[in-house]
């Protein structure tokens, strides 16, 4: 069966988050099939991030709700969402700074990946490898490149096995060769059967992985589409460019 | 193995010191195991849950009047109360986690001597009961020759430092260990990799509460009199931050060098009466500020040593593969 035709893995309905009288994400609802890249787009404040945590279930949604593989994810908490396949990097990377890379990979295969003993070492090792940490798998964590932290992230959404993988400005702050770099990488865990769903400002990275675009504006869906329909839609030019026509828009 | 031959050394020391030591000596190497195990207990909390806590004589009290409650009004054997004292004293701290789980670094270490502070104006209301602020005494150890009273009491509270370190190490060896060091590091990144943050900190927290627990009871078997002033004193916890922090907080070594080194200074310092207490305190803001790591941290700094060695590492069998 094409993508499209199979029932979503992951499905937000109507997502609502306010702080106050602040509404920062309002009524966002897509789904997302299995193996799909999605990627989000929208200017800085428009609510990505918040969206990506009430899908992970570190911020509760104000109204909506979240389904993961068909059922209500509302009640799950992040860590049992985690453990059922349903994971998210940070936008700022969180490394156990005091732990080594080794035992930062571990932690995510024993607890989010729920494995035990040498199945979950397996995992740790499987995961650095493709992320291409093995060779600093005894360096503390507290001491990698933002570069190496980026990995890590990834290393340690891998060893928790996941079915949908949330990806928070990942490469944000790096240089191109990096970014090419954790193209390919991203690239190669979608291809692995992972769905992804992928905030990035850099669009030209995002669009050569992902298949699909949704872009937030004031924390509303403003366009949804292939790449090139939302790029070229209006509201999404609106966001971006005010109302003056840009010089050079396509990559 | 030289480590195993150390540690079996030592034991080897400590379970035949009755037979050479003098009444001293035994004394002061129970005051020294049982600072180890407070100081253990406040070690997991700080140094590896990041639970601050400046309550923990709450517990040191509690299991204090359990051992009165329990050998006087039940006329249970005072040392068969130590083991009940730790689980009175983590059913208490069940409800406290409920509380203090919900508030944040300095309103949690706050709301902790709170607890404690309540508890202890309790103790000093309940004259009927448990005596009021002039306590009560365990007088059933006067049916205990003192030699032998002694004797048990030495081997109480090698047993009891004995679970504190090695439920310690078990601990952080295990995969809640893990988790434990993941929060401490980075409390977002630990939900996100699946730590069940809250579940893994009660753990550690009802470990503590039971080990300090016993703690109590015990330093109170070897003063018999109980009284809520002393018992449930603050300097119970300065004491044990004291030595933590002198020997290196979140290692499992430090506590063990700082008690030493606490007991010795306190030795050296005990005509100062009140004064002693200032120098403690200049010791570890100079500690806090020149070497946060403490002596162990100096010492590891310098040589890659570890007497309890509870980091993991990648298996062997994976790098062979990567080099073949
Ligand atoms: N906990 C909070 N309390 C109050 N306001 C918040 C909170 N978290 C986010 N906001 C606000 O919500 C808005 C959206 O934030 P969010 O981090 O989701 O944006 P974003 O699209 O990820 O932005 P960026 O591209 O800069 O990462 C911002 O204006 C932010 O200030
Ligand atoms: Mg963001």
């Amino acid at each position: 069966m094409p993508p499209d035709t199979l029932p979503p893995v992951l499905e937000a309905r109507g997502l609502t988050r306010s702080y106050g009288a602040v509404t920062v994400v309002s009524d966002v609802s897509f789904t997302l099939a299995p193996g799909e890249a999605l990627g989000v787009l929208g200017p800085n404040g428009a609510g990505k991030t918040t969206l990506l945590k009430m899908l992970s279930g570190d911020v509760r949604p104000s109204a909506g709700q979240v389904l993961f593989a068909g059922v209500s994810a509302s009640d799950l908490p992040q860590a049992a969402r985690c453990r059922a396949g349903l994971v998210r990097t940070s936008q700022i990377p969180q490394p156990f700074s005091g732990l080594t890379v080794w035992e930062n990979t571990l932690t995510a295969a024993l607890h989010g990946g729920g494995l035990h003993g040498a199945d979950a070492e397996q995992a740790a090792h499987d995961a650095l490898r493709r992320s291409g940490l093995l060779d600093r798998h005894a360096l503390p964590a507290g001491q990698l490149s933002l570069m190496g932290r980026k990995r890590l992230e990834l290393s340690r959404a891998l060893a928790c096995g996941p079915k949908v993988l949330l990806l928070d400005e990942i490469a944000g702050g790096l240089s191109d060769f990096e970014v090419q770099d954790l193209v390919a990488l991203i690239r190669e865990i979608n291809t692995s059967g992972v769905a992804i769903i992928w905030i990035e400002h850099i669009v030209h990275a995002l669009i050569s992985v992902v298949s699909r675009l949704i872009a937030l504006d004031f924390g509303r869906l403003i366009a949804s589409g292939t790449p090139l329909e939302v790029l070229a839609s209006d509201n999404f030019r609106r966001a971006y460019f005010g109302d003056e026509p840009p010089l050079e828009l396509m990559p | 193995m030289p480590r195993i031959l150390i540690l079996a050394g030592l034991g080897l020391v400590l379970l035949s010191l009755p037979l050479w030591g003098s009444g001293y000596q035994q004394r002061s190497v129970v005051e020294f195991l049982y600072f180890l195990s407070l100081a253990m207990a406040w070690n997991l909390l700080a140094g590896y849950a990041g639970l601050v806590s400046i309550g923990q004589q709450a517990f040191v009290g509690i299991g204090a009047y359990a051992l009165v409650v329990l050998a006087e009004d039940l006329g249970l054997n005072p040392f068969l109360t130590l083991p009940l004292a730790a689980a009175v004293a983590a059913l208490a701290a069940l409800p406290a986690s409920w509380l203090l789980f919900r508030l944040q670094g300095a309103y949690f270490a706050v709301a902790t001597w709170v607890i404690a502070e309540v508890l202890r104006l309790a103790a000093n209301a309940s004259i009927d009961w448990l005596g009021g602020g002039r306590g009560r005494a365990v007088r059933s150890l006067g049916g205990f020759e003192r030699g032998l009273r002694e004797d048990i009491t030495f081997y109480a509270a090698l047993a009891l430092a004995a679970v504190a370190v090695a439920g310690a190490v078990w601990l952080l060896r295990s995969c809640t260990g893990l988790g434990l060091m993941a929060i401490r590091d980075s409390e977002p990144g630990a939900q996100a990799v699946g730590v069940e943050t809250t579940r893994t900190k009660r753990r550690v927290y009802l470990f503590a509460a039971a080990i300090t627990g016993a703690a109590g009871a015990l330093i109170y078997i070897t003063q018999i009199n109980v009284r809520p002033d002393a018992a449930f004193s603050v300097n119970w916890a300065a004491y044990v931050i004291f030595i933590v922090v002198i020997g290196g907080i979140g290692t499992i070594e430090g506590p063990i060098i700082g008690t030493l080194i606490f007991l010795a200074l306190r030795e050296a310092l005990s005509g100062l009466e009140g004064w002693s207490m200032l120098i403690f305190g200049a010791i570890a803001i100079a500690m806090m500020l020149f070497a946060p790591r403490g002596i162990w941290g100096l010492v590891t700094e310098r040589w890659n040593i570890a007497l309890f060695p509870i980091r993991r590492q990648m298996p062997a069998r994976f790098i062979e593969k990567e080099t073949t």
